[in-house]
This record gives C-alpha cells, sequence and structure tokens, in this order.
C-alpha cells in the first residue's frame, strides 16, 4: 500500500504525496528553465542576426521601384499653336534571361520582335548569345509608338510565348518651328531644365511630378504592385501669335540680308493688355540644337575658338537683344517729355516753342537736328520734326525732380516685370547729377539708358488712354485637367496720363507719320502713328547711332504697338537715319494689322486742322545731336558714366 | 487499495465544501484566446484577402471556435471528473472513450491515404476535426486513472514499461501521421508516471537512452536527416524556408516590434503564418519583449494549473491535472523552440494563440477538465 498522507488514509482516499509534490515542483521548474531559455534564444537571434535579417525583410519590400516621367507642359501661342512640346519616346529593353528561360520562347519572340522593331534576327541571335545571364538589355531607342502597337498586337495572338520585351517611356522636347521666337519660348536642358525665356521663367508650372511604380514580389512570385501616375506639367498659352511672330521675323531676315546691322529688335504689343505678339531680333537659335552656331560662324571659325570664346558666343545668340540690352533711346522719348509737360500742365496744346538751331548751356552748345533751327514750332510740329530746342524747354520747365519723377512714372530705371529672365533695368542720371545740361539733353533721350520693353510699353499707355499695363509674353497657365492656374490678363499697373494728354499724343503722333520725320512707316489705308528716335551712342566721335521707331495703328484708337530699335546700321549713307526703321515698321505693319482683323480705310478726316506746309520733312537725317560740336565729347562723358 | 467506487464519489459530492471555481485561471485563458484573436486579425488578413477575399474570415472563424470552445469548457467545468470511471456495458468510459479513439485514429489513418494529405482530419457531417487532439485527451484521462489504481507499480522499471505498453496502439497510430503529436503523448505518459513514482534514476537513464537512441534513429533515417540538416543549415537548405522566413521576422522585429499591424513577413513569406508560425509574427510586430510577455503569461497559466494540482482532492484529480500541464507546456516549448530553430521543424500549434478550431476547442475543453477538478478543493483547508 502506498504510504498517503493520515487524511488521505482517514477519507479513504489517495492524494499526491509529498513525494509526488516534489517531483511536479521539478517538472515545472524545468519548463520554467526551459522557457527562460527560449526567450535568451530570441535574445540571442535579434543580437547576432538582427541586422543581416532587417536587411533581409527590408529586401522584400523594393523588388520593383521605376519611375514614371511626366511630361513637361506644352507651350501653344495665343491660338493654341504648339511652340513647344513633349513628346514620349520608347526604349526597347530585353530581357535575354527571360527569353532563353524556355526553349518554347525564343523563336517566337525573336521573329516579333525581328517583325515589330525591324531587327534582324541574327543581331538578336548575337545579343542572346552575349548577355544570357542579363535581365535588362537597352535594344532599341526611340522608337516609335506604331512598333510597339505591332509588337502588342502580335504578342496578343501569341502572349504565352512571346515573352522578354519591355517598353520604358521617356520624353523628349519637341520645337516645331525651329527657331521662331527663340528668344521667347527657350529652350530646355536635360529634358526638364528650363534655359532662357518662357522654359526657364515658367520652369516650375510646366515641370510636373514623377510617378512611381513600386512593388514586391510574395511568396508565389506574384508582383504585389502599386502605381503612382506622374503628374504631367501645365500648358502654357503664350502671348505670342506664331503669324506675326513669322512676319517679323522675316522682315528682320530681309532687313540684314538688304543693309544689316550690329542688333536689331522688333517688339509688336496689344496696348490695350500689355500682351506682347511678337518679340524678335536678329540673333536666335535652333531651340531644337541650341549650341549649334553655323547660322552665325563658318565651322573653321567655331572650330578655332577657345572655350571661352565659345562660351561668349552662344551666350550672345542666346541673349534676348529686346529686355536685355539698354540703349540710349533718343528722340522715341520725346513723346514722354511732352507728356510729362501736359500732364503738369506746364504746357499745353497750343503752346508755341522757338528752335535757334543751336543752344548754348552751360559751356556746352547743343544743336537741334536742323542746325538752321526751325524757328516758330507748335507743340505737335515739335514732335513732329522732333526739335531738340523744345524738348529743353519743356524740361526746364519741369525741372530735375518732375522729370525724374516722370521717368520714373513712366517705368524706366526698373524692370518692368516682364515675365522672362535676363531683364535689364536700364541706367538713370540720379536727381542730384540731373544737372541743367543733363536735364536738356535728358529730355530728348540722351545720357540714360532703357530697355525696348520699357519704351514700348510707356509708348502704349501714352496712347491707349494712359494705363500702365505690365508686358508679359504669357497669357494663361492651364493645368492638364483644364483648370486655369494662372491668369495674367489683369495687368493692369498704374494710370500714366490722362486722357487728353492721350487724345494729344495720338494726333501729333499721327501727325508725325504723316509728314514729320516718320513719313516712311505710314502704311496705305492704315492712321500710323509713330516717333522716330536717332540716338549717338558711347563716345559721340565714333558717330555710332541706334535709330528706332515706336508707332501705333490705328492712331486713333491704338490696337498695335510697334518699336522698332535698329542698332549701327551698316550703310555709309544711311548710318544715321531712322529710315531703316520706319521703313521696317510699316512692311511689318502692312502686314500684321490685316491678320490682326484691322482692315484699311479710305480717305478719313480725323478733323485735324494742321498745316500742311509746317515742316519741310528733313526725316532722313533728324538725329543730330552733338554734331560736330564740342558737345561731342561732353556728351559722350555723361552717357558712360550715366546714374553713377 | 480499491479504485474510486460510485460511494466514494458519492461520498465526496456529499462532504462537497465551499464552492470553489478558479476565476483566475478562467480569465487567464479568456485573455490568452482574446489575445490570439486579435494577433489572428493581424496576421492573416493578407493570405484571407488573397486567398478568400475576405480579410476577416480566419478572426471570424477564431471568434466562432473561441465561443464553443468556452462553452464547452465551462460545461465540463460543471462536471465531476470521477464520471469518466463509471462503468458502461461493465467497461468503464474512459476506456470507452479510449478504445473510440484508437478506432478514429485507425480511420483517419486509412481515409488519410485515399484522400491524400488531409490525414490529420476526420469529418463527421458538418464536424470536422483532428482526433489526435481527441487522442490527447483520452491519453491523459486513461493514464491518470490507470497510474493512480496503481501508484506502487510505478517504483519499477517494468511498471513503467507496462504502462507505456498499454498506450503503444494510439501513440503508434499517431507517430504514422504526426511525429511531434507521438512526442507529446509520450511526455504525457511519461511525466504522470515520473511525478508518481518514487523511484527516479532509471527515469534519468531511459532519458538518456531514448536521446541517444532517437538521435541515432534521427540521423540514419534519411527521411529525418533531411529535416535535422534543414534545421543545422537554416540559411542555406531548401528545407529551411519557412523556420529561416520566421527567423527573419525575429530579428527584424527588434526589442519592442513593429507596432501591431506592421509585419512584412506576414504578407505571403512566412507559410502557416498565422497557425503554427504565429509566434514569429508576434515577435515582429510586438518584439522580443511582447514575444517573452507572452511566454510569461504561459508560465503563469501553468503555475497556476499547478497549483491545482497539488491541491487536487485525490490523486486521480492531480494526474489528470499534471497531464495538462504537460501538454500544453510541451506545446508551447516546441512551438517556440521550432520557431526559434532550437529544434528541428514540426508542426505543433501554440496553445490557445494559433489558429484552428481542434487545437483551440480541445484544449480549452482540458482546461474545462482542471477547472472541475478545482471544483472539488477543498477550500477550506
Amino acid at each position: 500500500m502506498a504510504v498517503t498522507g493520515t487524511k488521505n488514509r482517514r477519507k479513504g482516499k489517495k492524494r499526491l504525496t509529498r513525494k509526488m509534490q516534489k517531483n511536479f515542483r521539478l517538472i515545472l521548474f524545468g519548463f520554467v528553465c526551459l522557457f527562460l531559455c527560449l526567450s535568451i534564444r530570441m535574445m540571442y537571434i535579434r543580437a547576432t542576426k538582427g541586422t543581416e535579417y532587417s536587411n533581409a525583410v527590408l529586401s522584400h519590400q523594393s523588388y520593383v521601384n521605376t519611375t514614371l516621367p511626366y511630361a513637361r507642359g506644352t507651350i501653344t501661342d495665343r491660338n493654341g499653336v504648339t511652340l513647344a512640346v513633349s513628346k514620349p519616346i520608347y526604349n526597347v529593353i530585353l530581357d535575354p534571361y527571360g527569353i532563353l528561360s524556355d526553349k518554347k520562347f525564343k523563336k517566337p519572340t525573336l521573329e516579333a520582335i525581328s517583325e515589330a522593331f525591324h531587327v534582324e534576327i541574327p543581331e538578336l541571335e548575337a545579343i542572346l548569345k552575349e548577355n544570357p545571364k542579363s535581365r535588362y538589355y537597352v535594344l532599341r531607342k526611340n522608337q516609335p509608338y506604331e512598333y510597339l502597337e505591332k509588337y502588342e498586337e502580335l504578342r496578343k495572338e501569341n502572349h504565352k510565348v512571346i515573352k522578354g520585351v519591355t517598353f520604358e517611356t521617356e520624353y523628349v522636347r519637341e520645337y516645331p518651328y525651329g527657331s521662331l521666337a527663340s528668344h521667347v519660348i527657350g529652350y530646355t536642358n536635360k529634358g526638364n531644365v528650363g534655359t532662357y525665356g518662357i522654359e526657364q521663367y515658367y520652369n516650375n508650372y510646366l515641370n510636373g511630378k514623377d510617378g512611381r511604380e513600386a512593388g514586391y514580389y510574395d511568396s508565389e512570385l506574384n508582383l504585389i504592385k502599386t502605381v503612382w501616375e506622374p503628374e504631367n506639367g501645365d500648358t502654357i498659352v503664350s502671348t505670342i501669335d506664331v503669324f506675326v511672330q513669322k512676319i517679323v521675323e522675316e522682315k528682320i531676315r530681309d532687313f540684314m540680308a538688304e543693309l544689316g546691322s550690329e542688333n536689331i529688335g522688333v517688339v509688336v504689343m496689344n496696348p490695350n493688355n500689355g500682351e506682347i505678339l511678337a518679340m524678335a531680333s536678329n540673333g536666335g537659335f535652333d531651340l531644337n540644337d541650341p549650341r549649334n552656331m553655323s547660322a552665325y560662324y563658318s565651322e573653321a571659325e567655331i572650330a578655332a575658338m577657345d572655350d571661352e570664346a565659345q562660351l561668349a558666343a552662344l551666350n550672345k545668340m542666346w541673349r534676348n537683344f529686346c529686355i536685355s540690352d539698354t540703349y540710349e533711346p533718343g528722340s522715341t522719348f520725346k513723346t514722354l517729355t511732352v507728356a510729362a509737360g501736359l500732364e503738369e500742365n506746364l504746357i499745353n496744346t497750343n503752346s508755341g516753342f522757338y528752335c535757334e538751331g543751336t543752344r548754348g548751356i552751360d559751356k556746352w552748345e547743343i544743336h537741334c537736328n536742323r542746325k538752321s533751327g526751325h524757328e516758330h514750332l507748335s507743340l505737335t510740329e515739335s514732335l513732329m520734326f522732333s526739335c531738340n530746342m523744345a524738348m529743353m524747354d519743356i524740361s526746364a520747365k519741369e525741372g530735375k525732380r518732375l522729370f525724374r519723377y516722370y521717368q520714373e512714372h513712366f517705368g524706366l530705371g526698373s524692370k518692368t516685370g516682364v515675365d522672362l529672365p535676363g531683364e535689364a533695368a536700364g541706367i538713370l542720371i540720379r536727381e542730384e547729377n540731373l544737372n541743367e545740361v543733363e536735364l536738356a539733353t535728358s529730355s530728348f533721350g540722351q545720357g540714360f539708358n532703357v530697355t525696348m520693353v520699357q519704351i514700348l510699353s510707356a509708348y502704349a499707355s501714352l496712347v491707349n488712354g494712359g494705363y500702365y499695363y505690365q508686358p508679359h509674353v504669357v497669357k494663361e497657365i492651364v493645368s492638364r485637367k483644364g483648370a486655369t492656374v494662372l491668369d495674367k490678363r489683369d495687368s493692369l499697373l498704374h494710370c500714366t496720363v490722362s486722357q487728353s494728354t492721350c487724345d494729344f499724343i495720338r494726333k501729333a503722333t499721327y501727325m508725325t507719320v504723316k509728314s514729320g520725320t516718320a513719313t516712311p512707316a505710314q502704311v496705305e489705308g492704315y492712321m500710323v502713328g509713330g516717333k522716330t528716335g536717332t540716338a549717338q551712342k558711347g563716345r559721340r566721335e565714333e558717330r555710332k547711332y541706334v535709330v528706332s521707331f515706336v508707332g501705333s495703328a490705328p492712331s486713333n484708337n491704338p490696337e498695335v504697338c510697334i518699336y522698332v530699335v535698329i542698332d549701327e546700321v551698316h550703310s555709309d549713307t544711311l548710318y544715321n537715319s531712322s529710315r531703316p526703321a520706319t521703313e521696317l515698321a510699316s512692311k511689318i505693319l502692312a502686314q500684321v494689322l490685316p491678320y490682326l482683323g484691322i482692315y484699311p480705310e479710305g480717305d478719313i478726316d480725323y478733323g485735324i486742322d494742321f498745316d500742311a506746309n509746317l515742316g519741310d520733312g528733313d526725316e532722313t537725317n533728324e538725329g543730330n545731336v552733338g554734331g560736330e560740336g564740342s558737345l561731342g565729347e561732353g556728351q559722350g562723358g555723361e552717357g558712360q558714366t550715366g546714374e553713377n | 487499495m480499491a479504485g474510486l467506487t460510485r460511494e466514494d464519489m458519492d461520498r465526496s459530492v456529499s462532504v462537497k465544501p465551499k464552492q470553489f471555481y478558479d476565476y483566475t485561471l478562467l480569465f487567464l485563458i479568456i485573455f490568452l484566446v482574446s489575445f490570439g484573436v486579435v494577433m489572428i486579425s493581424s496576421i492573416s488578413a493578407y493570405n484571407a484577402t488573397k486567398y478568400y477575399d475576405d480579410s476577416m474570415l480566419f478572426v471570424k472563424n477564431q471568434i466562432k471556435y473561441g465561443v464553443l470552445g468556452m462553452i464547452a469548457m465551462i460545461a465540463i467545468s460543471c462536471c465531476d471528473y470521477h464520471w469518466v470511471a463509471i462503468r458502461f456495458m461493465r467497461i468503464r468510459l474512459v476506456t470507452w472513450f479510449y478504445l473510440a479513439c484508437i478506432v478514429m485514429q485507425a480511420v483517419v489513418l486509412v481515409i488519410g491515404h485515399s484522400s491524400n494529405g488531409s490525414s490529420r482530419w476526420l469529418e463527421f457531417g458538418p464536424i470536422r476535426f483532428q482526433p489526435s487532439e481527441l487522442t490527447k485527451i483520452s491519453v491523459i484521462l486513461l493514464a491518470a486513472y490507470v497510474v493512480q489504481k496503481v501508484p506502487k507499480l510505478l517504483d519499477h522499471f517494468m511498471g513503467f514499461v507496462i504502462i507505456m505498453a498499454i498506450f503503444a496502439a494510439p501513440i503508434g497510430l499517431v507517430l504514422a501521421e504526426n511525429l511531434s503529436t507521438a512526442i507529446i503523448l509520450v511526455g504525457i505518459i511519461f511525466v504522470i508516471c515520473f511525478v508518481t513514482s518514487r523511484k527516479k534514476l532509471y527515469y534519468y537513464a531511459s532519458i538518456i537512452v531514448l536521446a541517444v537512441g532517437g538521435m541515432v534513429a534521427i540521423f540514419k533515417v534519411s527521411y529525418r536527416a533531411a529535416r535535422i540538416d534543414n534545421w543545422l543549415h537554416v540559411e542555406t537548405a531548401d528545407g529551411g524556408y519557412q523556420i529561416l522566413q520566421g527567423l527573419y521576422a525575429i530579428a527584424s522585429g527588434g526589442w519592442f516590434g513593429k507596432g501591431l499591424g506592421n509585419s512584412i513577413q506576414k504578407l505571403g513569406y512566412i507559410p502557416e503564418v498565422h497557425t503554427d508560425m504565429i509566434f514569429s509574427c508576434i515577435c515582429e510586430e510586438l518584439g522580443i519583449f511582447g514575444a517573452v510577455c507572452l511566454l510569461a503569461l504561459y508560465a503563469i497559466l501553468l503555475w497556476r494549473i499547478f497549483l491545482i494540482g497539488l491541491h487536487a482532492p485525490d490523486l486521480f484529480g492531480s494526474l489528470i491535472v499534471c497531464g495538462v500541464f504537460v501538454q500544453i507546456a510541451m506545446q508551447v516549448l516546441i512551438n517556440v523552440a521550432v520557431v526559434t530553430n532550437s529544434m528541428p521543424a514540426t508542426g505543433i500549434p501554440l496553445p490557445f494563440v494559433s489558429y484552428g478550431g481542434s487545437s483551440l476547442i480541445f484544449t480549452m475543453m482540458e482546461i474545462g477538465m482542471v477547472l472541475s477538478v478545482a471544483k472539488r478543493i477543498d477550500y477550506g483547508k
């Protein structure tokens, strides 16, 4: 009989003896020890293999990770004509390892590739033979979409055995019009980095966001895929009109072939909202090949250049003359001097002036363009014949403070904020340096520097009723989904002059073209208004001239403003004449106006009663500032010191 | 020494002391099952969605099994465990139960051969279960019954051999289909004998003999050798995939885990991740800290069961509790040891936590037996 406890015996029941309890405890203790061992074992695994195994787990997560490129935004002209577009191209990628993984894949796959992409089968076999282990082999780059379609069609018929070809999409920037409006559009580097022009200024809008395709294989090699679609860039609707731009560039080319000059710039603008319809210079480059200088230099010349010279030449080619170069505006500025005088009521439309031909101020002698003098002139005539003496009278009345105020009021001396990179601010003479002589020469546009957009914007505000619009080349930005992201229609900055001043300027500029210094700017059937300019540049004794014409049409209610600036006409007879500029403007306007829906009219009575005999129309040799007089050196000094 | 007679039982009922119900144990079980449901909801969602298009499928099933198991557990806890000693047609119920299990094991072995790979399962209409789970219960009951009848027999080595011989049939049948369950059965009988025996030496000797014999058997038999090879060279062997992925999970979880629901390895990398391999993903999501806490919880559960065993009103009750104790302890031990690659791979679910109806319900029924024993404890003493 088992020796059990007395209590058990009394009850007649067996219970766990002390010995048995001890055994049971031993078992419990044993298991608890084993549990402890396992806990230590886990910690050991963590401590010794933690990093290695964690990495193994991480590697599960990113088996596939491809970037899906976005398409850079399109740039169109104001009518939706594409100026720049990113087109998808397809690269064909082979998976030799996959093709060779099963005997039955090879033949049909190679045949399909050969048929779709026009690759010879021996070439394919050579590739397979040389790269049997490769999983990524770029077979062809830049394949048209039709080839892909063909391949997919073939694969659909026989999808079980045609394997191992994938495609990658890339985008390339294309400029369908080549060099057209190259300075305005700009080009792209490395696909998505805009350089110059709209491409640079609106780079952030044009660029989208890359998409991503990521996935991992689960234990059965099923690809669990997640796709984040790329966000394509916004479409930019430019204010440029391809047709107007084309005409302008064509006329510039004609001019360069006929006469030629150092630089020439033409800007056409809608004065009623600041939209630039065309902006061109004699520079320009092929946007599809922006480093190609063959249009300007021979191969031998290019080969002779060192890196620095080449870079300088490229930068010169890429430089947008119309916004980056400054020059002395000359007589076109006179409209602003007169407008300021009228605004301040220092003169009125009936004011009379007397031109004696040459006037001595301080130690200098300043000449009018006609050295014999215009004698008695009305205010209108002072503009028509571009009289320097009248302007000097007006500026003298204004005084340096007002004069300087109006320069800034018209947007000179600071950037206009045109939406293009590389705009210059120009240089004005500081108010404290604006002494009698400087004030006098400044009144007819000598001694300070401006850019083309500054003068054109200021002039546009004079003839459009006094509204200064910020010049711009982009009309609106539209997202790929069609939402307007940016609207530039509201570009009015401030008012410059009153309606009455505007009316006077309209009439006076019309008369200037009709029978003043700018008669070559006339376009048959149109009322063209405008003002010429002939400015000496640099040192006066060099006798280098910048000739220009700023005009509007129709002059009674302008819808188009044009500004032509020619830097150093290559001609012995016309080097100091504004005729090339006025003629060029006339040729451009003659084609642009009908295109823009402004039609020629017959004889119209404009209600202006001017005596047509007032001037003798010496329009070819208008600019004669300084002339041979002793003023020359002095003026040159002023021009160079400028604002400093 | 007479066995338990009807009079004995009547008396034990009539002198019923203050009612004792082990709510602590009940709470521990509810906690473990709930914890299992939470972990399954995190870990099984991927596979459930992928294969059944219902991310909550396994969770719903497990809750269903949990409720069924709870009902069975409480029902059994209300019964008197002495009822198994009642004679029916001159044979005690415990013996009938034992014989039925042998038959079922045999049937499942035969059907299993014909229906390819599902040899662990038996179907009775809508009910599908693993008879081996039932066999464990019957072996615990019969071993406890036999041993408490003749405890002195165990003082001799031959006694131990006789007892083992009684259970040779079910062990053999289980061994044919599932090595690990057979090991657990041997373990249960061995510990019940060990606890009762007053002589220890031959047990230690037999452990050594068994271990050496086992080693030789394992290394000699080629298919087992492959398993050993997988165990020793888990990183390189072809068959080590499942365990290696489990180790990746344990190691990458770090000390405090990636957080509930953040496991990567559950995404189809670890086969059987919500059943036998659930512990690896618990490590990954809750960290070593969480895993050790879970082991501690099991230790508390075992300690609680141990206390009931110590204070059981009679030897039969003590030995039943001891059997349940060993079964749960061995399952936890083997499961965690396999997952941590501390022993060759074998498929044993983690009690109360792993997904699986048979395992959960039958283990809870065993706890019901323990609670039934606990209820008999004379609380007054």
